[in-house]
């Protein structure tokens, strides 16, 4: 019985939160997609091996920062040693970029708006906005202070609000 | 309102509920003393709820499906350490309900989704209970909501341990669920797990994988209750696309794979069979992925053929009541891509119809009014059409008006056009919302059009829709055979299609053809003009239907040839004398062309399929006596009087006198250039030597009289779709 509850969890849990992990990965990595994929499946990993009952109170905080440290660290090890991309014959995971645009359609200029902030602007917002998270935990997840959370995103609010004008 | 009162942080968090109760009490004591402060207030609201729905619809993909399985495989082996034997579900039955079932959707999805090996898009079903309480329902209806349990606050009576050991950075890919799981075998159903009644609410497709199709609905759930998991969930097992859209909040236009017709030897291919086709809506389509999305259309949303049927030519009709009620011809010049090729012209021109001699019309506009309409580019471009069509209706004719949304509905009983002010408010009052059925729509509409059918005139349906069709009876085959239906009965259909996003091209391109009909794109009011008001008698009126083309090449002139276009109007040889294949309608004043790249004999075409052996037992015919005159080809076309069951057939004959590209006609010379255009924007490997700057010369030195500025816009095009593709490179 156990185990097939914790499955269903760890299920939902995915379920919840693949695509706001994955387009936050993804946008931290500017749209590897395959080493986002990696990121966000040794976070999923990690959590099947964690400690479920301190993990779950604060269960968003704890992927973003588990996702935020994998990035990191993949991002310098990939650094280390650069491949050459060609030698690989991996699939796009991504939607045909026709497709993409269909779907972006009536939000391109949103997004447009949105890729003009900074990259900092850009965390806090998707955290908060995309993934749910706290100011708390978004000071937990990217180690800023919660005053400097507020500020960021009331910056990135403002931004976008003048762009959006404009 | 000055930009300084931006200035405050704290505005963004009242906004998000982030103050504390202090600070929310002092920020709302300001914001009732300051008016600015509570505008900005107002809008920074606004804005973050904007951007919340915006990442919530962020089109990403999921986990990779082979990365879940790990995952899942893995929370399994590591639980299995950790058991208990507490009876835990007896008292939180219903959260394990909702537990139990959001598994049973996960293990059978998986399943299935594995089996299909579609991208899965997953959006939980979510289900509560009415047999209980209100607010112990509103509770789990909360939870539910979520799309998973993470607050269920029962207790294991061990903690789950880590194992490091079992721990690799970089599991393998694809690792399955053991076999003897007991959530991953077949059935997918534990028998011991109470639950309840599983509804989905979504649908697999192949290109977008799951997809919700409609708000979760609460259903009943009785505790204890055999688990029902439905054997298909609305999911076809074998990856075959199903036929409805893809839902809400993702949009995405479906068009048909195309495969450019072949070079055929004439040796083993002497006849080439296809229907005719005046449809138009590829190009129009092409225009707006070009100008107005900046983006090079999809190769299969590009039908050369309608390209080029595009386009007005001074191709000269038969004189009045003539029979038949065309004019055919065909010439044969130098190929301009290929200077070891030739290009064959076969052109159909329709006999015109006098203003003053349109019979009487019996018109049932068919408009598409569901949310996805909205856009400034469908409904109101719609209306417009609709307004500038009824100027053109004389006092014989009538108007009626069906829409369909989530139900469909008699907006204008079938009104004489002569009360133009009655049909226009009926029009302008028309708004979108709801969702799409498309299928009771049809049906009201050719029942309005039946009831009153106008003998020897124009009975027509008008379709106006962006063709997403997605509840009710949406497969193609039953909107077809309605349209089939309709069309025996003298009732024609005409398609518009509408915007980009959700355009189902493939769908409405067939049930047109099906219904004795033709399909239009309008992306713009211009557009809506040239269909509408300028080629009114074609658009409505049909001069010939099952209009069938058979080409027989001379193999004594002609090794190979190849139909431009036309990919998905190829018919059998045999479908040419059967009257029963249905084939494409030509409207009054109708041009029709049609383009072969010949390969002479003596000449090698490049890209050809090898030859086949010579038969054993058989020996290869021989050329007939006509073939040693000089005939390059002869054209047969059959067609059908609007009204009549039986074909004619007309025949005759074509030579090649050897003329050069630069001598032909400027009508040639555009219609070799607008094929040549698609064939660069299918990227397809018949383009031979040409580039998008020899389209561009070709087509401005054969723009002739152009007198709508249709042959100087698509000079435009090709110059965009030249730099367009310069950049991709």
């Amino acid at each position: 019985m156990n185990d097939a509850t914790t499955q269903s969890w760890v299920a939902g849990v995915v379920d919840r939160f693949e695509r706001p992990l994955l387009a936050y990965a993804c946008r931290m990595l500017a749209g590897d997609q395959t080493t986002a994929q990696d990121a966000v499946q040794e976070t999923f990993l990690r959590l099947c091996r964690g400690d479920r009952e301190s993990i779950e109170p604060r269960l968003a905080a704890w992927l973003f920062s588990v996702c935020r440290s994998r990035v990191i660290d993949m991002q310098r090890t990939q650094n280390a040693t650069p491949t050459d991309p060609s030698s690989f014959d991996v699939p796009d995971p991504m939607p045909d970029v026709s497709q993409t645009f269909c779907d972006a359609e009536d939000k391109v200029h949103l997004d447009a708006c949105l890729t003009l902030l900074s990259p900092r602007q850009q965390e806090v917002l998707r955290l908060r906005m995309a993934a749910g998270l706290s100011y708390g935990e978004i000071a937990e997840v990217t180690g800023m202070t919660v005053g400097n959370v507020g500020f960021h995103l009331h910056e990135a609010i403002r931004n976008l609000r003048q762009r959006l004008a404009t | 309102m000055s930009d300084s009162i931006w200035n405050e942080p704290r505005i963004t968090a009242y906004a998000l509920g982030e103050l504390s109760g202090e600070e929310r009490a002092k920020f709302e004591s300001e914001i009732a003393l300051n008016a600015d402060l509570a505008a900005a207030v107002a809008e920074a609201r606004v804005l973050t709820e904007q951007l919340q729905s915006h990442f919530a619809k962020e089109p990403g993909p999921p986990l990779e499906e082979a990365r879940r399985q790990v995952i899942l495989a893995d929370s399994h082996a590591s639980a299995a350490v950790a058991g208990t034997d507490r009876p835990w579900f007896k008292r939180h039955g219903w959260q394990f309900a909702i537990a139990a079932s959001l598994l049973l959707l996960v293990v059978g999805i998986s399943v299935l989704a594995a089996r299909t090996a579609g991208k899965r898009e997953l959006a939980m079903t979510v289900l509560a209970m009415t047999d209980s309480p209100e607010p112990f329902a509103r509770e789990a209806q909360d939870l539910a909501a979520e799309g998973a349990i993470p607050e269920a606050k029962y207790r294991y009576a061990e903690a789950l341990k880590q194992i490091e050991s079992g721990y690799t950075a970089r599991p393998q890919l694809g690792r399955q669920i053991e076999a003897d799981s007991p959530v991953a075998g077949a059935a997918g159903r534990p028998a011991d797990l109470p639950a309840g009644t599983v509804k989905p609410f979504f649908t697999l497709s192949k290109e977008r994988g799951l997809t919700v199709t409609s708000e979760p609905r609460f259903d009943k759930v009785r505790i204890g209750a055999p688990i029902v998991v439905p054997d298909s969930l609305g999911i076809d097992p074998y990856g075959q696309p199903i036929d409805e859209g893809r839902g809400p909040g993702i949009a995405g236009d479906r068009f048909d794979p195309i495969t450019d017709n072949a070079f055929q030897r004439v040796s083993e291919h002497p006849l080439s069979t296809f229907s005719v086709d005046v449809d138009t809506a590829s190009y129009s389509k092409v225009r707006d992925f070009l100008m107005r999305a900046n983006q090079l259309p999809r190769p299969d949303a590009v039908r050369i053929e309608e390209l080029i049927n595009y386009f007005d030519y001074e191709y000269a009709g038969p004189d009045t009541n003539d029979e038949p009620p065309f004019a055919a011809r065909a010439e044969v010049v130098a190929c301009p891509w290929n200077a070891d090729h030739r290009l064959a012209r076969i052109a159909i021109k329709g006999r015109a119809v006098a203003a003053d001699k349109r019979p009487p019309s019996n018109l049932v506009f068919l408009i598409d009014t569901s949310g996805s309409m909205g856009a400034p580019n469908k409904l109101p471009l719609v209306q417009q059409g609709m307004k500038l069509l009824l100027s053109k209706l004389g006092e014989n004719d009538r108007v009626a008006i069906v829409v369909y949304a989530g139900s469909a509905g008699l907006v204008l009983p079938s009104t004489p056009a002569s009360e133009a002010e009655t049909i226009r408010r009926a029009l302008t009052q028309l708004a979108a919302g709801g969702s799409t059925n498309g299928g009771a729509g049809i049906e009201l509409a050719y029942q309005t059009a039946r009831d009153h059918f106008i003998k020897d005139g124009v009975n027509r349906v008008i379709l106006c829709s962006d063709g997403d069709f997605n509840v009710g009876t949406t497969g193609t085959d039953s909107l077809v055979r309605l349209v089939e239906n309709g069309a025996k009965g003298g009732v024609f259909l005409t398609v518009l299609g509408f915007g980009m996003g959700n355009h189902n091209d493939a769908m409405l391109e067939q049930i047109s053809g099906k219904g004795n009909g033709n399909y239009a794109f309008i992306d713009t009011e211009k557009e809506a003009r040239k269909v509408l008001v300028e080629q009114t008698d074609a658009t409505l009126v049909t001069i010939a239907k099952d209009v069938k083309l058979q080409i027989e090449f001379n193999p004594a002139q002609v090794s190979a040839y190849r139909l431009i276009g036309y990919e998905n109007r190829v018919l059998a040889k045999e479908d040419f004398n059967d009257d029963k294949k249905d084939a494409g309608e030509i409207g009054a004043g109708h041009a029709v062309t049609a383009l072969y790249e010949i390969v002479p004999v003596g000449k090698q075409a490049d890209a050809i399929a090898p030859k086949v052996d010579d038969l054993k037992y058989q020996s290869v015919p021989q050329p007939t006596a006509a073939a040693a005159n000089s005939e390059t080809l002869t054209v047969k076309l059959r067609y059908k009087a609007p009204d009549g069951d039986t074909s004619q057939l007309i025949e005759f004959p074509v030579t090649d006198g050897g003329k050069s590209f630069t001598d032909a006609d400027i009508d040639i010379r555009f219609a070799a250039a607008v094929a040549g255009f698609g064939m660069k924007l299918r990227r397809s490997e018949y383009a031979g030597s040409w580039t998008y700057a020899d389209v561009e010369k070709a087509a401005a030195e054969a723009v002739g009289s152009d007198p709508y500025g249709l042959r100087a816009e698509f000079i435009e095009l090709v110059r965009k779709a030249a730099q367009l593709s310069g950049q991709e490179r």
